[in-house]
């Protein structure tokens, strides 16, 4: 019996060392490569946010702006990347974040430790300080192996397309011949804001990351504007009223400069069916009407 | 509780040691804890369901006892027939019921009599068609007075609720898994590393080959009619290596369970794709059930030493009667019926002798006439398991008549190219290594005796690695429904 536990023991330990080493290196290799995630020097504004930014501002109409929305991005995450990209680029002036009614809501918290954040919270892994990494493996406990698989893979993909990292994201429409539709809209409000029948509560921690951002961007002098993206008039009317006093508050409180690209009218067919995300030629409108903007503010 | 599961990876080393650390002084204490531990396995999926484990178990045990005591032919019979009618019953009621019900119902419809049938809204136990036909077979075997029975109920209950087949078999006979229940045990360092061998090659079988193989098995057989009559035969291919990596492996990770607490269970396949006909086939596939029904069924009725016609007939009530025994519909009826069908020509020609060994014994390779052999008898296993998988006799009529009318080439786009290439890739290192390992107890039994420790971890690690890698997340072994 004895012999047999040994044995069981130095079977298990051989590889448990082994890999542990191997993953120890590999972590501490891609993570030395996102350090040097550099963008061009004429690049000095950048569009962070979730997939309303990611879809909505088409960055080849941009001279010196680069869209690194990525879809389900957190707060926590953007603040993360943010200081990442900051680090590395002493040129950029000006960060736009996307900043929607949707980001107060709870339902945010599923894509940062809830069921299925595994898949999305991967690719920022090796970004991360090594506590935030730990927390990130803390909280994907629960599906180990999907998680060491897709972290995996998001760094094989680091070492293969560097520096064009996974977590940069970036501009990604091929949404054609769609249109806003009342039942998807339905579905989506409900799904965002609404938890059987009831207004969902505020995702506190979304919040936090939020203001973490502005304090960021303030220490490093860098101009932070939020952008509200256009969402379908359907849509607008039924988000509830305590979302809409939230957003007004923190606006105020935090002295946010703030884009409502949301004045443009914008038909149907500029919406996917939930009626929160743009279409190609959606994009296409919005990122022409943000560029007179600028301009306008800019002279 | 799947043996594929985390919950098992847990309760398995608590159970262990609690089983060898702390109870190995005691037989009565170490039989009580497997009772508990196996009541616990059970349990984790529907405790209300143990009710009818205790039943079978005192219904039989209690009939045993009296059985042996009594030599009053016809009070014998008749408590024979009790343990019988307990146990069929329990059957009938939870399996075949509905079945009844609406094949009744629509026979009456034919002839203008409309029917409400009240059908019961119950799920099946899982392993009831299992343990059943295990304490039948001991009450039987008390009742022929091959068997003594036995007076330690912890024992019997034991025997009846052994967690490693207690859901899927092997179903055991009583005259050899009881004795080593009654047997002081001792921790067997050689038999608990093979178990360990067989549970990983078990494991391996059914994460990586069954359940890859589902995938596109469920996809084809979904949608019969949208595929190229080569697709269909890949379905259909894929679905026989899905149930003998579902059921071989569940029976690998049974026997490697029970002999890490000691125990032999019978082999239960013996790479039956390497037959050479199919009287060798059912010699080596599901044997704890074939053996069951030879020894309780086809016997008693008369087996082989009868009239030509009568042995026809024996051999079709057995087959048919054991494809209903996998599932209350035609599907399995017909599936067993043409089994029958390929085994009555070879009893008529005396070629259904057992072979004294396993294909090219002592060969790397099979010679022509054996490969032709191995070929023949797979493919009609291959078009009688497209019954047990269809739907229903529309389905599977359907299916067949599309792998021959519908134009043959073009293979279907999957999803997933590169994942489809895996599979087969690892379906094709899968056969080779059960070839090479046809002349053991399982496929990585001969691993056992190579000496070198270095390649024998070697290969330990890289089927776990393929585990992992390749491996799919605990999804439910198709014997569990029968």
């Amino acid at each position: 019996m004895k012999k047999f536990i040994n044995q069981l023991f130095i079977f298990f330990a051989i590889p448990i060392l082994l890999i542990s080493l191997l993953a120890a290196i590999f972590i501490y290799y891609i993570s030395l490569l996102s350090v040097n995630c550099s963008l061009p020097i004429h690049i000095t504004e950048i569009y962070v946010g979730d997939s309303h930014i990611k879809k909505a501002i088409n960055d080849s109409l941009l001279t010196n702006g680069k869209n690194l929305g990525c879809s389900a991005e957190t707060y926590y995450f953007s603040y993360h990347k943010i200081k990442r990209i900051l680090a590395a680029n002493d040129h950029i002036e000006k960060i736009y974040l996307g900043f929607s009614y949707h980001n107060l809501s709870s339902y945010f918290n599923n894509f940062i430790y809830g069921k299925g954040a595994h898949a999305l919270t991967s690719k920022y892994f090796y970004m991360l300080p090594l506590n935030q990494k730990l927390q990130l493996l803390r909280w994907n406990l629960a599906h180990p192996r999907t998680f060491f698989k897709s972290i995996v893979k998001a760094g094989m993909h680091s070492v293969k397309y560097q520096p064009d990292f996974e977590f940069l994201g970036g501009y990604d429409n091929t949404f054609v011949y769609l249109k806003a539709d009342t039942l998807s809209i339905n579905k989506r409000i409900q799904h965002q804001y609404f938890n059987e029948q009831k207004p969902r509560e505020f995702s506190m921690f979304n919040i936090q990351y939020l203001k973490k951002i502005i304090s960021l961007c303030e220490a490093k002098n860098v101009e932070l504007t939020v952008i509200k993206t256009p969402s379908n008039d359907l849509y607008n009317v039924q988000i509830p009223i305590s979302y809409l006093n939230k957003y007004k508050k923190i606006l105020y409180e935090n002295k946010l400069t703030q884009i409502d690209l949301n004045s443009f009218a914008l038909t149907d067919d500029c919406f996917t069916p939930d009626g929160d995300h743009l279409t190609k030629k959606g994009a296409m409108l919005t990122t022409r009407n943000l560029i007179k903007l600028q301009t306008a503010i800019i002279p | 509780m799947f043996f594929n599961s985390l919950d098992f990876a847990v309760f398995l080393p608590i159970v262990f040691t609690f089983y060898w650390l702390i109870n190995s002084k005691n037989l009565q204490i170490q039989n009580a804890f497997i009772v508990i531990a196996s009541y616990v396995f059970y349990s984790w999926w529907d405790w209300r369901f143990l009710a009818l484990i205790l039943t079978s178990t005192m219904v039989d045990y209690a009939v045993g006892r009296t059985l042996y005591n009594e030599n009053n032919h016809t009070k014998r019979k008749a408590l024979l027939w009790c343990s019988i009618l307990v146990n069929i019953g329990i059957l009938a009621v939870f399996k075949y019921y509905n079945f009844f019900v609406e094949n009744f119902t629509a026979a009456f419809s034919i002839f203008g009599t409309s029917m409400q049938p009240n059908t019961l809204n119950i799920i099946l136990p899982v392993g009831i068609s299992f343990y059943t036909f295990q304490t039948l077979s001991y009450t039987i075997d008390v009742y022929n007075r091959k068997l003594q029975p036995t007076q330690n109920f912890i024992a019997f209950a034991a025997f009846v609720s052994f967690f490693p087949q207690l859901v899927a078999g092997p179903i055991e006979r009583a005259t050899h898994l009881l004795p080593q229940f009654l047997a002081k045990r001792s921790f067997n360092y050689a038999l608990a590393v093979d178990g360990l061998r067989q549970m990983l090659w078990g494991l391996f079988k059914k994460v990586v080959i069954a359940d890859n193989c589902a995938i596109y098995v469920n996809q084809i057989f979904e949608n019969t009619a949208d595929y190229s009559g080569g697709t269909l035969l890949v379905g259909a291919l894929f679905f026989t290596l899905q149930i003998y990596g579902d059921f071989s492996g569940y029976s690998d990770m049974a026997i490697g369970t029970a002999k890490l607490f000691g125990f032999n269970l019978k082999q239960n396949f013996n790479f039956p794709f390497f037959s050479r006909n199919m009287a060798e086939f059912w010699r080596r596939w599901h044997i704890s059930l074939s053996t069951w029904f030879r020894d309780y069924v086809f016997i008693p009725l008369g087996g082989s030493k009868q009239s030509k016609a009568n042995t026809i007939r024996n051999i079709f009530i057995v087959f048919i009667v054991s494809g209903f025994w996998h599932g209350a519909n035609w599907t399995f009826i017909i599936w067993g019926g043409l089994h029958a069908l390929y085994y009555v020509p070879l009893l008529m020609y005396k070629k259904h002798l057992k072979q004294p060994h396993v294909v090219a014994y002592g060969r790397y390779l099979p010679s022509i006439k054996e490969g032709v052999q191995i070929l023949s008898t797979f493919a009609l296993t291959v078009l009688a398991f497209i019954f047990f998988r269809a739907e229903n006799l529309t389905h599977a009529s359907q299916y067949i008549c599309n792998i021959f009318t519908k134009p043959f080439l073009g293979l279907a786009q999957f999803n997933d190219v590169v994942h489809f290439k895996i599979t087969a890739v690892l379906i094709v290192v899968f056969i080779i290594a059960e070839w090479l390992g046809r002349e053991g107890q399982h496929a990585l039994d001969g691993l056992g005796k190579v000496g070198n420790q270095p390649i024998r971890y070697c290969v330990y690690y890289l089927i776990i690695a393929i585990v992992l890698l390749f491996g799919k997340k605990e999804e439910a072994f198709i014997y569990f429904q029968f």
